[in-house]
């Protein structure tokens, strides 16, 4: 009974190790010189000091659907140049489908300004 | 191939009631296009007309044609949008659609001059096909549809004038009568599911039913057929139903709708033909409708109340067919009557239109002035007194001759309400012919000058009137040939109670007495009113004295109902309002509810909108479930 | 022909959207939007009623991921025309408030695309794909108000929540591929499910996703979020973002329901669950005053009628498949009508209006009325079905429970027409409703059965009668 969970629990402690590994690896290795802008958590680029009740720009869900553009679309070529070889033909009408759909929101971005980086407003 | 068309027939005219009805509620610039919308609403009925008219002419079997999916699907009542065609119903379809269409026609030409004729031809158009659902319909419900739908455009339309409170009280009144009738169909309809488990039609046939159910079923179809075709004690609402536009009374008042409770009693024959007894109670009402329609016909002074009072007393001749088990003879004089009432009410329409008053007191002398309409309306009264070879003496001939056969098998009382349908027979004769005489002929005794109506309202009287008189050919009585209604058609779809053929002798007997007493019905009306000048009515007074007062007065039936319904109920409801109301009605209702608001109320206090402890309430369900799982 | 009607309607509805997404971006035909959103989702409406004519009998297509024609067509239709439903009233908040937050209409088109993909889909990536869009939707409908200042906090709850209730969803269909090494729902169909019932992993499976189903639904203990995203939600879209929610799940678990063999008494324990959720979010909502908040209440209780139906055997799901789609449109109405008056949604504020707005007051008299379950109202048959389909599933107790919530119902439904027929001073509305109440009067009042025989028919066609191999 317990045998079938092994293979798992070899699984779980070899990523929690290597993981481990990865963090600690560095203080150990790398050289230190402690500087106060060093110190501080990085935050996304914002300042982590002050109150956490503040607002920020909503902004960030264009950004986001950005992302979704450029990255997801990379993401999904790799399971598609698989399927590329068995159905060339098919493959590629999906792929300009999915390029299209995917053009609209880059359009609709692009004319609503997302890329004008100085607009306060939106 | 004709049945796959037909649900185009019966989806017709509900399109014209849906485009005029929301065009004209919608686009006030269309209610302007009087012409338009009266000429769509005609040639759509017309459309239907000549649909029926093919699947008549083709007709072979009976069919049926349905959508794929039911009405109703509750199980394990299910109730399928299916139509049947057969003889009956198409035969009655063709009546409804092709005096419909005359009436749609005429109507252009009367309802000129009204502002709202798009609502008038809306209603018009979903009457039609309410009642084409009612006569097509293979279940109890869906006909019941058909009834409530035609019930609901004949109160719209009897109060279509209803800036009028008296108009609008006439709908009223005759919605509320109509609904006493349908409580009695919906109990039959009810009382037959429990007993059979089944609504259509065609299965119920094939049910062996006891005794008591087949009577007390048939006499609850009754009540809906007293209701919706005014028999008594039912009837008073029809006369008051004049208020609406004449074309209405023609088409919905006089020949097809108050004609549904015939059908209905056609169409349950099976039940009927069980209970001989349930029978002799329908011919007594249907006897004593017939004499007091014609007499209260006699002492009228409005000409539609006339007329209305003719239609109340031509159903009891009906009923009387029905009561003889004569189902044939009774929808052949639904053809009949059709055509010459239809033709008379629309002839009193055109007078009216001319005059400008209802009062055949100020009438007069109009056949000359307007030839057509006169013609024709003598056409009608004779038609509808009974001289052969006209359509009436047909049908009315085969009724007496039925009720008489139903006499010879041992039911005595069918002798007496034999002769009593004789004695109204000659009454039909004497106050047609007093309305002819009195508003036709002599001279013009109102204002003004009329003139004849257009065409679109004369052509429609011509059509009738050529009805009238060859209506009947289709049911010669066996002496002079064979009823082809009966023999060739009706037979296939209705069942008639089986008596024996009377002989030739008897037979010619019958047809003499029948002409006879039409003849003298008109000769005496001639006499008291044609010779000298409208002298009757004073003859009348004179001779009968209180008796024609109470006449004149419609027997005072509404004053009699008032005080022994409408002030009970007042009573009742006063009762409600003072005592039950407030005792019963608030305090227990009002603690129950008290209490649920209060523990509603600190339910609610739990939601306090804070999203981490909602969270975390979600997180102890899901492992209160997981738990549930794993170890139950 | 027959391979592409699964997507026809959603190809439509994206290229449709797609093209109001980008025409939104010009400054002079921004306001030209929602009429082209109204006619792209009515002509998605009028296609998949057409195809469900035409095509009665449901074929796969598109590699078997999905199903098109037939009962598929008929739910999508009526989808598309409680989200049709739901753009037009979209429009009038839009032309008041200078089109901002336009993109409200592109989006509804293409919630319309995966709602209606989501019933006919027959792969579970498909379905998730599906449900996930649609709920991304509803949360930016949620929010999407400009002056409303509790519509986003509303919506970031409902994301919040929304995304945990998924995660659980998500969670046990992987839980699922990996006992059944599938993602095809026609071939979970033949596997013998009995075998599994002992298995704790497939229990566990059913667990996580029960939840995340039953959080769509907002069943008790999964609801806390209704009242307050309902309650908060822009009033335009509100309507729309409840029927949203309980579509999906309806849909969902019907389709698992009918592929997977649940033990009985599992589905005994969720009758029992719904019959809570019932009294809870009935006594809930007795105690509101704001109308919107009392709908967010009812629509818990909504929730558990339609668990009540999907639980109860094929029959139960069919009718709890029309109750939501009835559910749906009935609601988007009520919030729909509701939105046009510029008053906030307390009970007070109806006051009068049944003689200064009669038309108006009547057909939101009979949306309510119709919610409540009065017959002859097509509310009225929808319950019916959900109670008869339960009671002969033979849930006695669970049943009368639930029902004794309904009769609650009847008096927190009722409350706002009392208050619309009592004597008031005269406030103006912004618009005429009286087309608008006759299409509700025609909509509720006359053709409900014949619909529902419809989709009875249909149902039966597509073989979810069928009792499993």
């Amino acid at each position: 009974m317990l045998q079938a969970y092994v293979g798992p629990l070899i699984l779980l402690s070899l990523g929690a190790g290597i993981g481990l590994l990865l963090v600690y690896a560095p203080t150990l290795l790398a050289p230190r010189r402690p500087l106060p802008q060093k110190m501080v958590p990085y935050e996304s680029g914002m300042d982590p000091v002050g109150t956490t009740r503040q607002r920020f720009s909503v902004h960030y869900y264009k950004v986001a659907m950005l992302f979704t553009v450029f990255d997801v679309e990379l993401a999904l070529m790799y399971p598609w140049v698989i399927f590329f070889r068995e159905d060339p033909s098919w493959a590629l009408l999906l792929f300009i489908s999915f390029t299209g759909v995917l053009a609209v929101g880059y359009v609709y971005l692009l004319r609503t300004g997302v890329f004008d980086w100085s607009r306060k407003e939106l | 191939m004709v049945e796959q068309i037909l649900p185009l027939a019966l989806a017709l005219p509900l399109l014209g009631a849906t485009t005029i009805g929301l065009g004209g509620l919608w686009l006030p610039i269309l209610r302007k296009q009087k012409y338009l919308i009266g000429g769509i609403a005609s040639m759509l009925v017309f459309g239907a007309f000549f649909l029926f008219l093919a699947a008549f002419l083709s007709y072979k079997e009976p069919s049926y044609f349905a959508f794929a999916w039911d009405w109703i699907a509750l199980d394990p009542l299910r109730i399928p949008l299916r139509y049947q065609v057969d003889t009956l119903s198409l035969w009655m379809s063709l009546i409804i659609t092709g005096i419909g269409a005359l009436i749609h026609l005429y109507s252009i030409g009367y309802m000129a001059e009204e502002e709202g004729s798009w609502r008038y031809f809306a209603f018009l158009n979903l009457f039609i096909f309410a009642m084409l659902t009612l006569v097509l319909a293979d279940s109890l419900p869906l006909l019941f549809l058909g009834w409530e739908g035609v019930g609901a455009c004949s109160y719209f339309l009897i109060g279509y004038w209803f800036g009028e409170e008296a108009n609008a009280r006439a709908a009223q009144k005759a919605f509320i009568m109509n609904r006493i009738g349908d409580v009695g169909l919906l109990a039959g309809m009810i009382w037959l599911y429990a007993e059979t488990g089944t609504f259509d039609i065609e299965r119920l046939k094939d049910y062996m039913y006891g005794g008591e159910v087949a009577m007390g079923v048939g006499l609850l179809f009754f009540l809906a057929a007293t209701g919706k075709s005014a028999q008594l004690p039912l009837y008073t609402w029809l006369p008051d139903a004049m208020a609406g536009p004449t074309p209405v009374s023609a088409l919905i008042h006089a020949a097809t709708m108050v004609t549904a409770g015939v059908y209905l009693m056609a169409r349950m024959d099976f039940l009927y033909n069980l209970t001989p007894e349930t029978l002799s109670i329908v011919g007594a009402i249907a006897i004593t409708t017939a004499l007091l329609g014609g007499l209260v016909a006699l002492a009228q002074q409005d000409i539609k109340k006339v007329l209305a009072y003719s239609t109340v007393s031509q159903l009891g001749f009906m009923f009387a067919a029905v009561s003889a088990g004569a189902y044939t003879a009774a929808i052949f004089h639904v053809f009949t009557h059709a055509f010459f009432k239809a033709l008379l009410f629309l002839g009193s329409g055109s007078l009216i239109h001319a005059t400008g008053t209802q009062d055949i007191r100020k009438m007069g002398g109009l056949r000359k002035k307007m030839p057509i309409t006169g013609w024709t309306f003598w056409i009608g009264t004779v038609a509808i007194a009974g001289i052969p070879p006209l359509a009436g003496f047909f049908s009315k001939d085969e009724i007496s001759a039925a009720v008489y056969t139903r006499g010879t098998t041992g039911e005595a009382t069918f002798y007496v309400y034999w002769l009593t349908l004789v004695g109204v027979a000659f009454l039909t004769a004497l106050y047609m012919g007093r309305l002819a005489w009195v508003a036709l002929e002599g001279e013009y005794r109102g204002e003004g000058t009329p003139h004849e109506s257009p065409p679109e309202m004369t052509i429609p009287l011509g059509v009738l009137a050529v009805g009238s008189i060859a209506a009947g050919w289709i049911g010669l009585p066996p002496l002079l040939g064979e009823s082809w209604i009966r023999e060739h058609w009706l037979s296939q779809s209705i069942k008639e109670l089986s008596v024996p053929s009377l002989s030739h002798g008897t037979e010619l007997f019958l047809l003499c007495i029948s002409t006879i007493v039409g003849l003298v019905g008109l000769g005496v009306a001639w006499l008291l009113y044609g010779r000298k000048k409208a002298a009757g009515d004073t003859f009348f007074s004179k001779h009968l004295g209180r008796f024609y007062t109470l006449l004149s007065q419609q027997l005072q039936v509404d004053m009699l109902y008032e005080r022994a319904f409408v002030q009970p109920y007042y009573i009742l409801a006063d009762l409600a309002k003072d005592v039950i109301g407030p005792w019963i009605g608030r305090g227990i209702p009002a603690l129950v509810a008290q209490m649920l608001s209060r523990l509603g109320e600190i339910l609610s206090r739990l939601q306090v909108g804070y999203t981490p402890l909602y969270l975390s309430y979600m997180i102890a369900g899901g492992l209160l479930l997981l738990l549930w799982v794993l170890t139950g | 022909m027959n391979n592409y009607m699964g997507i026809l309607s959603a190809g439509w509805l994206i290229i449709g959207g797609a093209l109001v997404l980008i025409a939104g971006t010009f400054q002079k035909v921004r306001r030209r939007i929602p009429e082209l959103s109204i006619a792209i989702g009515g002509g998605a409406t009028l296609l998949n009623g057409l195809l469900a004519w035409f095509y009665p009998l449901p074929k796969s297509g598109f590699f078997g991921m999905v199903w098109g024609g037939g009962i598929y067509s008929f739910l999508a239709a009526g989808v598309m025309l409680a989200i049709t439903v739901g753009l037009s009233f979209l429009w009038r908040s839009h032309r008041e408030g200078g089109y901002r937050g336009w993109e409200a209409f592109p989006l509804t088109l293409f919630i319309g695309a995966a709602l209606s993909t989501l019933p006919a889909s027959n792969h579970l990536l498909l379905s998730v794909v599906a449900l996930e869009t649609v709920s991304l939707g509803a949360y930016v409908l949620t929010g999407l108000s400009w002056e409303n200042r509790y519509a986003p906090e509303a919506a970031v709850k409902y994301f919040l929540l929304g995304a945990v209730g998924f995660a659980f969803l998500l969670l046990g269909i992987s839980y699922l591929y990996g006992l059944t090494g599938t993602l095809y729902l026609h071939h979970l169909w033949p596997m013998r499910w009995t075998a599994w019932h002992g298995n704790s992993l497939f229990a566990l499976a059913m667990v996580l996703i029960a939840i995340g189903i039953l959080f769509k639904l907002s069943i008790f203990p999964f609801h806390w979020w209704a009242p307050d995203v309902y309650g908060g939600a822009t009033p335009s879209s509100a309507g729309l973002v409840v029927a949203l929610g309980k579509l999906n799940a309806a849909f969902l678990a019907g389709v698992f329901l009918h592929y997977i063999h649940i033990p009985s008494d599992w589905l005994m324990g969720l009758a029992s669950i719904a019959a809570i959720s019932s009294l809870y979010g009935n006594l809930g909502a007795l105690g509101q005053t704001s109308i919107q908040r009392m709908l967010g209440y009812s629509s818990i209780a909504h929730g558990s009628y339609i668990l009540l139906g999907l639980v109860s055997g094929p029959e139960g799901r069919l009718q709890a498949w029309g109750y939501t789609l009835v559910y749906a449109l009935t609601s988007t109405l009520t919030f729909g009508l509701l939105s046009l008056r510029a008053e906030p949604m307390e009970y007070k504020s109806l006051r009068g209006l049944g003689y200064n707005q009669p038309g108006y007051a009547l057909a939101v008299a009979i949306c309510l009325a119709s919610l409540s379950g009065m017959p002859p109202l097509i509310g009225f048959f929808a319950k019916y079905g959900i109670f008869t389909a339960a009671f002969r599933a033979g849930y006695w107790l669970p049943s009368i429970v639930a029902l004794i919530g309904a009769l609650i119902g009847y008096f927190y439904y009722w409350r706002p027409i009392a208050w619309m027929y009592q004597a008031g001073e005269e406030i103006p509305i912004r618009m005429p409703a009286l087309a608008l109440s006759t299409g509700v009067l025609v909509g509720l009042g006359l053709l409900p059965m014949a619909l529902w025989g419809w989709l009875d028919y249909l149902y039966g066609l597509a073989g979810l009668f069928l009792p499993r191999p």
